[in-house]
């Protein structure tokens, strides 16, 4: 006879699960009795309060807090606070309204998409356009590509769920260095991004890149906040018809 | 905290009202623009929240008013990431729960003793009642704090906070069969810890 899982002795315990879910249990006096222990225990532990700090203590945490604060620089807006306008928008709502945002979002994505590879191709052994006919994401990601440093989040953790983090990123025979796989990483981002966007439609519908957000857009973002770029803007502009 | 201060008392004091209506997220947005005040109103929302779980890790005042102090000061440092799709609360227990474990793994915490941790209503108690009742209040709080931590963060978590299993695993950083099993086995532990006569 099986007896029931530490899993499903907590699922009816907690009441997840009715008892009469698990068959095992009607024939099992042994679980019934984990169970019983379990939610006696629950109960018997959340009985247990915890003493009301003497009244003044509020207050005192809540200057403590301010003094503490008060040394700290202000904290710096995310960022991708500014792709937060776009998220919030309801998807009943006219998406007309989030186009401004959505033009310099999208702009500095195209912007890194379209110049960036013809800046790498200005520079010596490096950048690789294999010329395939609307492969943009192979033409962006093969090598080097952010004009300036590349953050050094863009190398963390987050940045394994990248679109195209695999081996076509580094170049014929090389061993990649951390910084250039980083590079390539974002660079496929690009790419990839830009093989689900119509890039005539999307200039003339007045997509205008700017410097300074195009090359935040380029060195700034996390692994995490390209994903969530990449999500909303492919979103955005398919609302909005480009 | 650097930021625009208002001119006068009287405009300090409305823009403050005027704060306090604000929900939690856009409170947190304030504070990133700079209006003097924003932040203190978040304190003063959450402070019970966050010491409570403070508290519960580490079972005694002094530690729980120190940690309380830090989870605050490392949101703030934090706040620009603060994305607003999970509850202020939410994220604010992930920071508690880290801050918690970094400090209960860092050294042995003292748990409070009886007369210290007994301040709750007691009105319709008799003396022998309350006694035995906060002399078991002490014990279960030992056996929690000599909980491995996962297991203590977990039945906090579940059994404190009435979080759930999907929850606990988001703030644990854990896959959710691993969140239950840590429950499980924290109440299995404390069996053992508290003796028979515990249930």
């Amino acid at each position: 006879m099986r007896h029931c899982t530490p899993d499903e002795l907590m699922d009816v315990a907690d009441g997840v699960c009715a008892a009469d879910a698990v068959p095992h249990l009607a024939d099992c006096a042994e679980c019934r009795a984990q169970v019983d222990e379990l939610r006696l225990l629950t109960t018997e532990v959340a009985s247990v309060p915890v003493p009301e700090p003497p009244a003044q203590f509020w207050s005192q945490l809540s200057e403590r807090v301010h003094e503490a604060v008060a040394h700290e620089p202000r904290p710096r807006r995310s960022r991708l606070d500014w792709l937060r306008t776009l998220s919030s928008f309801s998807p009943g709502m006219n998406r007309r309204a989030a186009w401004p945002a959505l033009a310099t979002l999208a702009a500095a994505v195209i912007l890194a998409v379209v110049f960036v590879p013809r800046q790498l191709a200005n520079r010596p052994n490096v950048g690789r356009d294999d010329g395939a006919n609307g492969s943009m994401a192979r033409a962006v990601a093969t090598g080097s590509a952010t004009p300036g440093d590349t953050s050094a989040d863009a190398a963390g953790p987050g940045n394994a769920g990248v679109p195209g983090n695999d081996d076509r990123l580094v170049p014929d025979g090389a061993v990649a260095s951390d910084a250039q796989s980083a590079d390539a990483s974002f660079m496929a981002f690009m790419g990839d991004l830009a093989d689900g966007i119509d890039l005539d439609a999307a200039a003339s519908a007045g997509l205008t890149p700017t410097g300074a957000v195009t090359d935040a857009a380029v060195t700034e973002l996390t692994g995490d906040e390209q994903v969530e770029l990449q999500r909303l803007i492919k979103e955005a502009l398919a609302g909005a018809g480009v | 905290m650097a930021g625009s201060e208002p001119a006068s008392s009287a405009e300090a004091e409305a823009s403050v009202t005027a704060l306090g209506t604000l929900p939690d997220a856009d409170l947190a947005r304030a504070c990133l623009d700079g209006q003097t005040g924003a932040f203190d109103l978040l304190v003063e929302r959450h402070r019970r929240v966050v010491y409570r779980v403070c508290y519960r890790f580490v079972s005694n005042h002094e530690d729980a008013s120190d940690l309380s102090q830090e989870v605050f000061l490392r949101a703030y440092r934090a706040l620009g990431r603060f994305r607003g799709d999970a509850s202020l609360t939410t994220w604010l227990y992930r920071i508690a729960t880290n801050v918690c474990l970094n400090r209960v793994s860092a050294k042995r915490l003292p748990v409070e003793p009886i007369d210290a941790a007994s301040d709750v209503d007691t009105r319709e108690e008799s003396a022998p009642e309350g006694l035995l009742r906060a002399e078991r209040a002490v014990r279960v709080r030992e056996a929690v704090a000599q909980l491995p931590e996962k297991q203590r963060a977990a039945l906090v978590l579940r059994v404190y906070e009435d979080m759930t299993h999907q929850e606990i695993a988001s703030t644990l950083g854990t896959s959710v069969g691993a969140a239950k099993a840590n429950v499980f086995h924290a109440l299995r532990n404390l069996k053992r810890l508290l003796g028979e006569e515990a249930i």
